[in-house]
């Protein structure tokens, strides 16, 4: 199906898979009049819809025209590709022995269900397969109103709360989506992205191969960009995460410093970020070259300030950065003055209630 | 002005030779360095520089950085405190304010665990940092994340914050 929205002019293109119950076609019931806008009165059976790249979107469970049941995809199948839909006709039976006054009589009774049965490949294991199956009975009734083709932003409220151009597969979608809910999930972080969103901000998200790190952000398109699908894990984007919050947070945004005086104020403050609400540190120094007892003495910091946060204070945050600065060749620029102390950081710890 | 200083001060426990890669086994060396008049003991269970070890390097040759390090099982460096030190050590712990250092290979075994305090030693027998250090090394993985893809291994250090992990404890 490809569809174009004629106010918008945007269009999205999805799979449609018809399959009709043994009772459906066994009355004289036809798939052939079955299309997206009309599922027939009478229709029996099942409606499956794919993404383009083939990972499954929903489904639907039609009795007698009326829609009973929907398959939605759960979290951690986000990156199957369903492969079939079977259903399996069971039919039941038992003896039903009826006793009274003497008198006995033994009845066999019979009745049948369907249950579908889904195969998916677990497209990240490279190959195998693994069956899962669910009674229809399991899923909510969604009543009359469903039967649609859901796009994964209707199911990724965190995703689609800040994508303005999502770029991503759908099933990179519900990577990401899993990621930010990960994220999210550190106090400080959840006030990162509940500021952006009420901000209004909204982000562009793709893929790009060519990236030299696993993620990045670009403060100039507002674009997360993630290198492959392991990029896309709570990890990796909470740096780039916090570049974003720099970017709404200081006037005139951050892109102003890109290899340009204040970059290292930039990414320092963005590591000592990290730093400060990881479980174990450190990565502000990781690469550079300062000596050990300069190391050591980072994470002595760093651990004061896990213990207090308030405690900040300029004078030691200009002297790290200098270090920094000084130590690690990769991000070392001309310092720049409006950016001495760590204001982006010092709002975080003083209103986010998480410190 | 800037200083830096390290004192080797005793080598106490332990009769482990030494491998080329500085990692000692079952023994640990007491150190003092001092950077800007703050002073730092350390119990180390290596006896060369960290950025001389081989680290993990990207298809360019570059160090990647680490963005999140795993320590697995989670609780295991708390719940081996409660066994190993008693509630008067561990208190002594918290005022030394320890930290634990590893070194790890990128495919997460733990080489090398030493102990850092800050502003003065615990009063403590030093064998019980041996024990921990060895009982780390033997049930503890890192798993370490990178921001670039890692071409070739190396090794990783990493800090846990012991003493305020304890003391959150503590308050529960």
């Amino acid at each position: 199906m490809v569809q174009t929205n004629e106010e918008t002019g945007t269009t999205r293109g999805f799979m449609m898979t018809v399959i009709p119950d043994q009772e459906y076609l066994a009355s004289g019931g036809s798939i052939d009049s079955i299309d997206y806008y009309y599922r027939g009165a009478d229709f029996s059976g099942l409606i499956v819809f794919n993404h383009l790249d083939g990972s499954f979107a929903n489904g639907w469970k039609y009795e007698e025209g009326e829609v009973k049941n929907c398959f939605l995809p759960s979290r951690n199948q986000s990156s199957n590709l369903l492969k079939s839909v079977t259903i399996l006709h069971i039919r039941y039976c038992y003896n039903l022995e009826v006793s009274y006054a003497g008198y006995s009589s033994t009845k066999r009774v019979c009745h049948s269900e369907d249950q579908y049965v889904f195969t998916a490949a677990f497209s990240s294991a490279g190959g195998g397969s693994s069956l899962f199956t669910r009674p229809s009975s399991e899923f909510g009734t969604l009543g009359g109103g469903g039967g649609a083709y859901l796009p994964s932003a209707s199911l990724q409220p965190l995703t689609n709360s800040i994508a303005l151009n999502n770029m991503l597969l759908p099933s990179q979608t519900l990577l990401l989506e899993d990621a930010l809910d990960e994220l999210i999930g550190v106090c400080s972080d959840e006030y990162i992205y509940n500021e952006l969103v009420a901000q209004g901000k909204k982000f562009n998200f793709k893929m790009d191969s060519s990236l030299g790190g696993f993620a990045g952000y670009d403060p100039a398109s507002k674009t997360f960009s993630f290198r492959n699908n392991d990029a896309i894990s709570s990890g990796k984007l909470k740096e780039e995460f916090f570049h974003a919050f720099q970017d709404a947070f200081y006037a005139g945004g951050i892109s102003q410093y890109y290899n340009a005086a204040g970059n290292v104020n930039i990414e320092f403050e963005a590591k000592l970020y990290r730093d400060i609400t990881a479980a174990n540190c450190c990565m502000a120094f990781y690469e550079s070259s300062a000596p050990q007892s300069v190391k050591d003495q980072y994470t002595r910091w760093i651990q004061s300030l896990q213990e207090n946060p308030f405690s900040i204070t300029s004078t030691d945050y200009q002297k790290w950065l200098k270090l920094f600065n000084q130590y690690t060749n990769s991000y070392s620029s001309p310092l720049s003055s409006n950016l001495s102390y760590p204001h982006a950081i010092d709002h975080i710890i003083n209103i986010s209630n998480c410190f | 002005m800037r200083t830096s200083i390290i004192i080797v001060l005793v080598l106490i426990f332990g009769i482990t030779t030494k491998s080329q890669s500085h990692f000692l086994g079952d023994t640990l060396i007491k150190t003092i360095s001092v950077f800007d008049n703050d002073t730092i003991y350390k119990y180390v269970n290596f006896d060369g520089e960290f950025n001389e070890l081989p680290r993990p390097r990207t298809a360019a040759g570059q160090i990647p950085e680490p963005v999140v390090f795993n320590y697995k099982p989670k609780s295991l460096i708390i719940n081996s405190i409660k066994e190993i030190f008693n509630p008067k050590e561990i208190d002594e712990l918290i005022e030394s304010k320890c930290s634990v250092q590893c070194i790890s290979t990128s495919t997460g075994k733990v080489e090398s665990v030493s102990f850092m305090f800050a502003e003065r030693e615990p009063e403590i027998c030093f064998n019980k940092f041996v024990s921990l250090s060895q009982k780390i090394k033997e049930k503890l993985t890192i798993e370490t994340e990178f921001n670039m893809e890692i071409e070739e291994g190396g090794y990783v250090l990493s800090t846990n914050p012991l003493y305020v992990e304890l003391k959150r404890e503590l308050s529960h």
